[in-house]
């Protein structure tokens, strides 16, 4: 059954099987227990966490190696238990985009939202690598200075 | 806010699993020991808020927005494809 959520980026159709389990929350949203997960061609590559009770949130999420080269997070065991996973190719890697006003976006590459496709469980991760930056600032112009 | 004095060597425990022990105190700086269990997470505040407000800042912008910033990736993606394409050319050229 198609149900209706009304958000900043248009009304969005979506079935349970869209429903992705925050057990977690996330950082500045903490209540938040499930995302609707949300892709179309009109943002393209963008993806989306369309959250439900929190005033219309909705969470832009970005493969990190459009930005990067060389992103290899490293995800802490309670995490990858938590995710129940049980293999490496099981898990998509996403990062959050935050847009800015008059500037180039910034990607926060330390806290990555790790996802569990099969089982849909995704939780946001803090990594324990503090040279990778809450927000690096993306410029498309300028490849070479990507952190890692 | 409970407020407890401890010196160091002296722990506090927190519902029977956490303990916080006062390690050291140097000047202005105090070390914390803290053994918990493996499920319980543990940050700096700092970087927890620092996430947070990233977090909200990206939840809560308009479509204007959010529609020029898959615009910026497409942009970039398509000239990565297009380089890629120039790359191979060159390849089988060669």
């Amino acid at each position: 059954m198609k149900h209706t959520l009304e958000t900043p980026i248009g009304n969005v159709e979506y079935t349970e099987t869209d429903r992705i389990a925050l057990p977690r929350g996330l950082p500045g949203f903490e209540s938040a227990r499930t995302a609707i997960w949300y892709t179309s061609p009109q943002y393209d590559p963008i993806k989306w966490f369309l959250l439900e009770d929190q005033d219309g949130a909705v969470l832009p999420l970005i493969d990190p190696f459009l930005v990067t080269k060389n992103y290899e997070p490293v995800i802490q065991d309670q995490f990858v238990e938590l995710l129940e996973v049980q293999s490496p190719e099981e898990v998509a890697v996403l990062c959050v985009a935050t847009p800015k006003k008059d500037q180039p976006p910034t990607i926060n590459l330390r806290s990555p939202v790790v996802i569990n496709a099969a089982k849909r469980i995704a939780v946001q991760v803090i990594l324990d690598d503090e040279s990778l930056p809450v927000r690096y600032t993306w410029d498309p112009e300028n490849k070479e200075a990507a952190p890692c | 806010m409970l407020v407890l004095s401890r010196q160091p060597g002296e722990s506090v425990i927190i519902d029977g699993g956490i303990t916080v022990q006062v390690l050291r105190v140097d000047g202005d700086t105090i070390k914390l020991g803290i053994e918990a269990p493996e499920k319980v997470t543990i940050y700096r505040k700092e970087l927890y808020e620092e996430i947070q407000a990233e977090n909200q800042s990206a939840g809560r912008t308009g479509d204007e927005e959010l529609t020029r910033l898959s615009q910026s990736f497409r942009r970039a993606q398509g000239v990565a494809e297009q380089e890629s394409e120039e790359q191979s050319a060159v390849e089988n050229q060669i």
